[in-house]
């Protein structure tokens, strides 16, 4: 093989190479279900449950920024943020149920947002007891058991991008999570 | 071995090598990272940033700091509200006099106590509320009490599971902080 070949493709192995995440979206997004124990009795360790009949449970999504610069993200709270977040939950029966927020009232609004710096998480908290997500509750009583869960995160700022044109634009959705129902 | 072959081989090594490190990127690293979650809030109508910080007098004010498992397996963290898990996150402060506080939770009395866990699998963050102005941090809040702002902040996380990894070896043991940030005081 020819000299200039080889430097050539090595060359070339050293860019593919140190390009380690190719076309990865900008955001990320997963669902904090975490495993709980007793490290006295490490093997009765469990996972985060999700209760149908209580009155403050609650799940946290994590959305981080995957990119190399600021994404700016609708709150939670106002008309703009609250529809941005949505779940899919699979039942055992094999249906598909979207989730969304059910809140509609809006009095005092603004289109508040969260910067998110290059590698910084969010972390939005899902109080699934309250009104709002009422669709939760349908959805447990249906599963009597395991549920799949994804969250997926959606925003379309519209004209509001020619003011602040960090506003992300997309649609991205989480792993599914096995999560169980009490 | 003629030189030209000499070079050839060294250099396809040399180039086999660097991609490989490439490649490596995203697994190298510290097995834990923790991180100090201060985000800035804005108005989307205006364009406008408003500055994120700590504040001195409101009671449910809160910081988060993330740690998440960069590891390849499952590692088990002593969770906060038990004598084993409350002491293991502190944070550090430097003031702009340029003196450095330390600020550990102050140990509380506990009546039903045991060593509590969470397990983060590989590529899970875990997501720990500190509401620095509560009697759990007095320190913490009695330094922003006085402090001009801005403070650089770490959070470090430490844990020495000792003898009790022989039943959980998952039980992380070291230590590891965060990146500094600066954070207004208001």
């Amino acid at each position: 093989m020819k000299l200039p070949i080889v430097i050539f493709m090595g060359c070339l192995l050293t860019i593919v190479g140190f390009r380690s995440h190719p076309d990865r979206p900008a955001l990320s997004v997963s669902i904090q279900l975490l495993t709980y124990g007793l490290a006295s009795s490490p093997d009765s360790f469990h996972q985060q449950w999700l209760y149908s009949d209580s009155t403050n449970g609650q799940l946290t999504v994590l959305i981080k920024n995957d990119s190399r610069r600021p994404i700016d993200l609708f709150t939670d709270n106002t008309s703009w943020g609250d529809p941005t977040i949505t779940f899919l939950a699979m039942t055992p029966d094999g249906v598909v149920h979207r989730i969304v927020n059910l809140a509609g009232a809006y009095t005092a609004n603004a289109p508040a947002a969260v910067r998110l710096q290059p590698g910084e998480t969010w972390t939005r908290v899902i109080l699934y007891h309250e009104w709002q997500w009422g669709d939760f509750r349908k959805v447990f009583l249906a599963a009597k058991g395991q549920i799949k869960l994804q969250a997926v995160l959606a925003q379309d700022p519209g004209r509001l991008s020619t003011v602040d044109p960090n506003l992300w634009s997309g649609s991205v959705t989480s792993k599914p999570v096995v999560a169980s129902v009490r | 071995m003629r030189f030209r072959t000499f070079l050839v081989i060294a250099v396809a090594a040399r180039c086999a090598v660097l991609a490989l490190a490439g490649f490596r990127v995203s697994r190298s690293g510290p097995k834990l990272k923790v991180s100090i979650n201060m985000l800035a809030y804005g108005d989307a109508y205006a364009g406008s940033l408003w500055e994120s910080g700590l504040s001195r007098n409101d009671e449910t004010a809160k910081l988060q700091v993330l740690i998440e498992n960069e590891s390849n397996r499952p590692l088990d963290l002593f969770m906060d509200g038990c004598s084993w898990g409350d002491p293991t996150l502190a944070f550090v402060a430097t003031t702009p006099d340029g003196k450095v506080h330390k600020l550990p939770s102050t140990p509380l009395e506990y009546l039903k106590n045991a060593p509590g866990f969470v397990r983060l699998q590989p590529g899970q963050t875990w997501v720990r509320d500190v509401f620095y102005n509560s009697t759990k941090w007095s320190e913490f809040r009695e330094l922003i009490s006085k402090a001009q702002a801005p403070l650089t902040l770490q959070a470090v996380l430490t844990q020495d599971p000792g003898s009790m990894t022989k039943k959980d070896p998952n039980l992380w043991s070291g230590s590891v902080a965060s990146k500094a940030v600066s954070v207004a005081v208001r």
